[in-house]
């Protein structure tokens, strides 16, 4: 057992900490990142809830993207399939594995077997609104809000059904 | 505690006085009591409680805004840690632990919050992993070995499945890696606990880690090594790209246990905590494990694999002897015979055979014992001077 007061109070601070400090960058992400839309698709409402969050693909509208195959090489074991690929929302142009000098904004993701992911496919909507959600998103077009970081990494900000914040509906 | 029946016969044979067998009945009834079923009870509460703090935030509680949500789970936080500081300050371990118990599940669940809150990506291992290393200081100060432990299985085994994901080779090829490495892992990062950081839970967390993903490497190299081997043989080949290498490759992995267990072998030699007999019973273990991984390699017979298998369980049981741990020793004698007997039925197949074979087999066992039994003393002492 640990004698020292003012280890044991550090030891037990650093959890907090920790966890405030995820919060703020966050949040801070959230706040000063681009402001951008897409349309979202390829969702089967009937699997769609996986639980209680919606699961979907973001419509980038870049022609090409993850369609070149990954070159293959030597046996290496310990890599993943995944290439790391960046989409200029500028020019909606595909980069990969650096990111685009001259793009003003760009997102960061990796093509993982012909599909990109920006770790952002997911959202969570509460327990008691998901049927009528799914409802609402079977007959209307639905988009995403996406906060983007100037490193490319993006956070759902909102989801929208025909333009409007789903908590708005009736 | 000393039962009172044998305190009465202890009387009876003139051994102790009766006012001797009544100090000792006193200073018996002053001990404490054991705590472990108090503490049992108390942890299972609170593990109930986290559950269904993890199932609120999962269930979407959409009834507050999100500020205040997060705000409420961060201040549930500071007022269990400084409840904690004063219990530490108390001296009352059992509550102590109870409620760091709770504070790691909050902290969990502060993590399902946040990720639900600003919807996060992510898998579960992900979380564990994040949540293993943000708690890594507060598991230092727990008093009992309880929480150390459940740190040490939670992210063992996350950090097992983000590799089982992230590397792009069967599942079958994932396990080989695994099961060969994991043991050493565990083995040397109770060493670095031990030397640098002088904390004995977490340090015997990792111990019991080393010695159950040892068994585990074992079974699982046992059960599965005709698929291992055409894992490595042939299906590892499916990659016509570079063909043998796969091969190289478990080769060399098998040079770098060597290499690990070598290094091992050194520290068991050095260390003044094992007895001789123990060093000689650590050493083959190292030696039999190598040799079970090795025979992957080639097209080794079941019989061979089943002779390391109960070499193992029977030199685990002994070692367990050793360190007088009777009911382990028991458990991994049992494991043995089990392993023995289905060996039987691999090795003879007919059940008149298998018959005849466990007979005779019964009788050296017996014989065995009885020899080993009246040689005990001789052949320990031996052994002793042998290893030292």
């Amino acid at each position: 057992m640990i004698q020292n007061k003012k280890l044991i109070f550090v030891f037990l601070l650093i959890p907090i900490v920790s966890l405030l400090t995820l919060i703020c960058y966050r949040e801070y992400r959230l706040r000063t990142g681009y402001e951008a839309t897409f349309p979202i698709y390829g969702y089967d409402p009937r699997d769609l809830l996986s639980g209680h969050y919606l699961t979907f693909q973001i419509q980038f509208d870049a022609p090409e993207l993850c369609s070149n195959p990954v070159s293959s090489k030597a046996f290496q074991p310990f890599r993943v399939r995944k290439t790391l690929t960046y989409i200029c929302l500028d020019d909606r142009k595909i980069y990969l594995y650096q990111p685009p000098k001259s793009c003003h904004v760009f997102i960061k993701g990796f093509c993982h077997y012909n599909r990109f992911e920006t770790g952002v496919e997911r959202y969570y909507i509460p327990e008691n609104k998901a049927t009528e959600l799914q409802k609402q998103i079977n007959n209307k077009n639905a988009s995403i809000v996406l906060s983007i970081s100037p490193n490319g990494q993006a956070q759902i900000k909102d989801l929208l059904i025909d333009g409007k914040p789903w908590r708005n509906l009736k | 505690m000393i039962k009172e029946k044998i305190l009465n016969e202890w009387v009876s044979h003139h051994l102790i006085t009766q006012q001797q067998a009544n100090n000792i009945k006193d200073y018996e009834s002053k001990k404490p009591e054991n705590r472990w079923l108090i503490y049992g009870l108390l942890a299972l509460g609170i593990m109930v409680i986290g559950i269904g703090i993890v199932s609120l935030i999962a269930a979407n509680w959409d009834l507050i805004s999100y500020p205040a949500k997060l705000a409420i789970n961060i201040i549930l936080l500071i007022v269990s840690a400084a409840t904690l500081f004063r219990l530490w300050k108390s001296k009352n371990d059992i509550a102590y632990d109870t409620l760091l118990l709770f504070f790691l599940f909050l902290c969990l669940g502060c993590i399902g919050l946040i990720s639900q809150v600003y919807s996060i990506g992510g898998e579960l291992y992900q979380a564990l992993l994040f949540w293993s290393a943000i708690t890594f200081s507060a598991i230092l100060t727990a008093n009992y070995l309880f929480i150390p432990l459940i740190w040490v299985f939670t992210c063992l085994s996350s950090s097992l499945y983000c590799f089982s994901v992230n590397v792009e080779w069967g599942y079958d090829k994932i396990v080989i890696i695994e099961c060969l490495l994991l043991p050493f892992v565990c083995a040397f990062l109770s060493l670095i606990t031990k030397r640098f950081l002088n904390q004995l839970n977490l340090e015997k967390s990792f111990r019991i880690s080393t010695v159950v993903s040892l068994v585990c490497a074992i079974i699982v190299n046992d059960a599965l090594h005709p698929q291992l081997q055409r894992s490595i043989v042939s299906a590892f080949e499916d990659f016509y790209l570079w063909g043998h290498e796969a091969t190289l490759l478990y080769i060399k992995l098998l040079l770098l246990t060597c290499c690990f267990a070598g290094l091992l072998a050194i520290y068991i030699k050095r260390d003044i905590n094992y007895r001789p007999i123990q060093k000689l019973l650590l050493w083959s273990m190292l030696l039999d494990f190598l040799l079970q991984f090795s025979l992957a390699l080639v097209n080794g017979y079941d019989v061979i694999y089943a002779t390391s298998t109960i070499f193992m369980l029977l030199l685990l049981a002994i070692y367990f002897v050793s360190i007088e741990s009777k009911k382990l020793f028991h458990l991994f004698l049992f494991f043995a015979g089990i392993r023995f007997f289905i060996l039987y039925f691999q090795a003879l197949g007919g059940l008149a055979t298998t018959g005849l074979g466990l007979i005779t087999s019964g009788i050296f066992i017996i014989a065995l014992t009885i020899l080993w039994h009246k040689n005990r003393k001789s052949l320990v002492s031996f052994i002793e001077r042998y290893v030292s």
